[in-house]
């Protein structure tokens, strides 16, 4: 299968005062092309460690990769010159919604001035290699051009009144708009969105998901979409995958993941969604820590199916259905869900 | 339009506040057991003679008629004669005010051209030997006296390698006074040989002065940097592959600035405060030197004077900071 991202066995550590946590424990993960897919988890399970591993924007003080690949169009970031990732890549090739557009802006420079800033930089016209030291006139305006035209594909009002205001002068739901039209301008292969809905309301939570998805679909990129609310997930992914302190668990297409999930701790957090008929149930336990998680399946000490060997050993990733994958040795049965 | 109406509503309060503190240093100089008039008089004058004098500066009236007169004076320019030489104070005040402006704003602009960089080198490259090496300046900058550095100063550089001079602020005369800046005015009639003297007697006053409000200069851009440093704007561009050395010069930098420009409007109020002593030492013809004489004499008409011109300028330095403020922070603007 041609995939645009493959993350094999990537194990990052953080360095901390009480010791190493092991916030990536062995993860696999992958992102076709012009996929949609939606990376949930509880806070501190992994994914946004995941998500800028992938960019290649761990804290360089604390974070330590200690082994994996992540295999991005052919090419291993992780044996890469971060300086040559930084100039060819990022901001290029993969490019990066924040959670908080608010404070994501410089609050004391012009929206115009810092998109200005982006494509001179990474305008698709732009070689990568040539240093932008100077704009040249005529790039900068056929960028301009390019910037009006994407505003208004992403339905701002009156553009070229918006590049003369500054951050705070928006509200949160046209400043969401303006960064995924700044993820969008370079063109890129892949965009990562680390829950960037999080900060909105949520009646404008679903308009900025609707026009990342249309967006995203109609012109072929795929997108890497982090958030801790599977409500989300459902409305704009392609794919779901769940990570659990650390670890990946299942990973299957949305329509699959909801009506049939196979491993324990999906369907105990599918449970615990509220609904009318058993208000809201949580799952017994804790999260573990990460300084000294359990050994095997981290879920195994919260999960009813348990044996020893899942504290003994971390299950492989196994074909549960087309495009399904799991690391579990007891799945749940795939009992489609009766006809309601 | 809101700014200016701000700007206009901050220049009415500077009256109110020059008031109080007219009113406070008049009482101060008031109660302090000194008597100017016996100085003056001298030790064989008889009473009719102290009286006459007493009548003739108008101390002879109760304490708050005193005051009264002498704020009607000030509201036209007249701040009384000098007890002591018998000169008006304004014409003083006004001959001797350009020179310690000059000093300070040299030294303000040589603490913030190297304390800035600095700053930001110390915080992009935070616990290395650089940041090790400025905070021992730092925190020795803020923590020698003025004075002592200042004759240190002249004994290792004017003294013991003779590359400066001792103190004075020109040789000769000086340039034509135009503005009573001595680098504008000999700039302006282009008389190259006064600006290099000039020049070259503010080195020593000017980097003595610079020392303390450097150091301040470059603590507060240090903070700030760091603070932007870690901001989510700054990861933002990070993330998307924005060159790191435009992110911290262009974009963090004036974000850091905005703590920095609040401060200097509180380090020109201490550089004032020192350069009161650095000029005794360096033997600077302003108002600090002047200061220096009229409490040796007892001179509270001139004593006044100085306090009050000194409060104006102040509070107008920190008018013009809360100015830039704007101009730097369009959040201020509002």
């Amino acid at each position: 299968m041609d995939d645009l991202l493959t993350v094999t066995d990537l194990e990052v550590g953080f360095q901390t005062d009480r010791g190493l946590a092991r916030v990536l424990d062995s993860v696999n993960f992958h992102v076709g092309r012009g996929e949609i897919v939606g990376l949930v988890g509880e806070s501190g399970c992994g994914k946004t460690t995941l998500a800028r591993a992938i960019l290649g924007v761990l804290p360089a003080i604390s974070a330590r990769i200690s082994s994996g690949v992540i295999d991005f169009d052919g090419r291993n970031l992780l044996a890469e010159d971060p300086q040559g990732l930084a100039t060819e890549v990022r901001g290029r090739q993969i490019t990066f919604v924040p959670q908080d557009p608010f404070s994501s802006f410089n609050p004391v420079f012009t929206i115009g001035a810092q998109i200005d800033e982006l494509m001179k930089w990474k305008s698709p016209d732009s070689e990568p290699a040539a240093a932008a030291r100077f704009y040249p006139r005529a790039r900068r305006r056929s960028d301009r051009a390019r910037v009006l035209e994407l505003l208004r594909t992403v339905q701002l009002p009156d553009p070229e009144g918006i590049l003369k205001k500054y951050p705070h002068e928006v509200s949160g739901g046209q400043r969401q708009r303006l960064m995924i039209a700044m993820a969008l301008l370079p063109e890129p292969k892949l965009i990562i969105a680390d829950e960037p809905t999080t900060a909105l309301d949520v009646t404008i939570q679903a308009q900025i998901l609707k026009l990342l998805k249309r967006l995203a679909a109609g012109r072929g990129v795929s997108v890497l979409f982090t958030t801790h609310d599977l409500g989300t997930a459902y409305e704009i992914c392609d794919r779901i995958t769940v990570m659990y302190a650390g670890q990946e668990v299942e990973s299957a297409p949305s329509d699959d993941f909801f009506a049939a999930p196979r491993h324990p701790y999906t369907k105990r957090l599918l449970e615990s969604l509220p609904s009318r008929e058993h208000g809201i149930s949580g799952i017994p336990g804790q999260i573990p820590a990460l300084i000294d998680p359990p050994s095997g399946c981290r879920f195994h000490p919260r999960c009813t199916s348990a044996s020893e060997r899942c504290a003994a050993l971390r299950p492989g990733v196994t074909e549960a259905g087309p495009a399904h994958r799991i690391r579990c040795h007891h799945p749940v049965e795939a009992v489609r869900e009766a006809a309601s | 339009m809101r700014e200016l109406v701000l700007t206009l509503n901050r220049l009415l309060w500077l009256v109110p506040t020059l008031l109080g503190l007219l009113a406070i240093t008049f009482t101060i100089s008031h109660i302090i057991p000194a008597d100017p008039i016996a100085f003056i008089a001298g030790d064989n004058a008889s009473a009719e003679q102290i009286a006459a004098l007493k009548a003739k500066f108008g101390v002879d009236k109760p304490i708050p008629v005193q005051l009264w007169n002498y704020v009607i004076g000030v509201a036209q320019g007249d701040f009384g004669v000098s007890l002591y030489t018998q000169r008006p104070i304004a014409d003083d005040l006004v001959s001797r005010l350009p020179a310690t402006l000059e000093l300070a704003f040299v030294s303000i602009l040589l603490s913030a051209v190297i304390g800035i960089p600095l700053g930001v080198l110390a915080a992009i490259d935070r616990n290395s030997w650089l940041d090790h090496v400025l905070r021992v300046f730092t925190v020795s900058g803020l923590a020698i006296a003025a004075f002592w550095l200042a004759i240190l100063f002249q004994l290792l550089f004017a003294m013991e390698l003779g590359i400066t001079p001792l103190q004075g602020r020109v040789d000769g005369w000086g340039p034509e006074p135009v503005t009573g800046f001595f680098l504008i005015d000999s700039a302006w009639t282009g008389d190259w040989e006064t600006f290099r003297s000039v020049a070259h007697h503010m080195i020593l006053p000017a980097v003595t002065l610079s020392f303390p409000a450097m150091a301040t200069v470059m603590r507060f851009t240090r903070a700030g940097v760091l603070d932007a440093i870690n901001s989510n704007y700054v990861d933002y561009q990070n993330a998307m592959g924005v060159p790191r050395r435009v992110v911290v010069w262009r974009y963090v930098l004036r974000n850091a600035l905005i703590g920095t420009v609040t401060q200097l409007g509180l380090i020109f109020g201490n550089l004032i405060a020192n350069a009161v002593v650095v000029e005794a030492v360096f033997d600077w013809p302003g108002l600090g030197l002047y200061a220096v004489n009229s409490i040796l004499q007892s001179d509270y008409n001139a004593i006044m004077g100085f306090t009050l011109v000194m409060g104006a300028v102040f509070i107008i330095a920190n008018l013009l900071v809360d100015i830039s403020h704007g101009l730097i922070d369009p959040r201020e603007a509002g």
